[in-house]
């Protein structure tokens, strides 16, 4: 009697746990599973990966990057690019309650950033130009207070460009 | 009574928050597919995220000071526009029509600014921008509550060129 309630008690312990986690991996899953399959890079990045970045030791930056979970950035290949079904993706999102804050479109320029605070704070969004779409996901409690601190400090070189490295010569 | 009272108020102000970028967003539709334009917007949370930053000079604190009472802002912008005179005249005519007041018109050889308010007991809630040149056409809308003498700080601080004209009209009130 007594095994059959701490297995009913771990039951129900478990099904409070998985329900509570539900809205952080069903968010990120809709770009994840749209994604993975359609690109041509992937970074994921952590406060870890993203303190190797800082070249300088800038003390914003760190600041900043520690307030960050995880930072998701796909760039879509080019199927996708033409295709433009990123754009369904993020109409999903908003159906889940993520509120825009910026959006621009037109010549040659994409940029969308929506973000849910209320539960989880999240955010997920589109930058393209020229021809190149990135999607991100972003995981934290940002702490944007420390951006203007970082914009008036950093100074160009001072982070790595993730971008910019050839992943190819890895091959 | 009280209850109907309440709906009505309710759903009269829902309406006016709609209401709001109306005229910008008429052109966001018609050239919806039209690359030559560009299309922006931010919203109320992205102001309300500028409201959470740290001042560190006392311009930054003017700065977000003013934006703090902004909800939004609407901007359509080409610089390489055919009909851009025609898209200028119709831009004037629709602020009109969508019952805005004129606050100031600049004829300059190179671009036309016109300035409309929408004010009610005082409070601007919206201001229009249409500006056209030779091939550039643009129509701007910021909303909230807005304090004319601090947008052409959020002009100059966000590169809104056609914005910062407004800082004549303190050049002529100094004049006369």
């Amino acid at each position: 009697m007594r095994r059959k309630m701490m297995t009913k008690k771990s039951f129900f312990i478990g099904l409070i746990l998985w329900g509570l986690s539900q809205p952080l991996f069903a968010q990120e899953s809709i770009l994840k599973d749209f994604a993975e399959e359609r690109n041509s890079s992937k970074y994921c990045l952590y406060p870890s990966t993203l303190r190797m970045l800082n070249l300088k030791n800038n003390e914003a930056y760190n600041d900043l990057a520690t307030t960050f979970e995880k930072f998701l950035i796909y760039e879509l290949d080019s199927v996708t690019t033409v295709e433009r079904s990123y754009r369904k993706i993020m109409k999903s999102y908003r159906s889940e309650g993520f509120e825009e804050y910026v959006s621009v479109i037109g010549g040659g320029n994409e940029v969308l950033i929506l973000g849910e605070e209320k539960r989880t704070n999240e955010m997920v969004g589109v930058f393209g130009q020229n021809g190149q779409i990135f999607v991100f996901y972003l995981l934290g409690n940002i702490a944007w207070q420390k951006i203007p601190t970082l914009v008036n400090t950093l100074a160009e070189n001072d982070l790595i460009n993730i971008f910019d490295i050839n992943t190819n010569a890895w091959d | 009574m009280k209850k109907t009272t309440t709906f009505i108020l309710t759903f009269m102000l829902a309406l006016g928050a709609l209401a709001q970028g109306e005229v910008v967003s008429k052109y966001f539709d018609r050239f919806a597919d039209n690359e030559d334009f560009v299309k922006a917007s931010i919203s109320a949370k992205m102001f309300s995220l500028f409201t959470e930053l740290e001042a560190g000079s006392d311009e930054e604190k003017e700065f977000l000071k003013a934006v703090s009472k902004l909800k939004g802002m609407k901007i359509l912008y080409g610089d390489s526009v055919a009909n851009s005179k025609k898209l200028y005249s119709e831009g004037i005519s629709d602020v009109k029509k969508a019952g805005f007041e004129e606050l100031m018109t600049v004829l300059d050889a190179e671009e036309n600014f016109h300035f409309a308010i929408k004010e009610k007991s005082g409070i601007i809630s919206e201001l229009i921008l249409v500006s056209g040149g030779k091939k550039g056409f643009s129509v701007l809308s910021l909303y909230g509550e807005i304090d004319l003498k601090n947008i052409s700080k959020i002009a100059r601080s966000m590169q809104l060129d056609g914005l910062s004209n407004l800082e004549k009209m303190d050049e002529k009130k100094n004049d006369d």
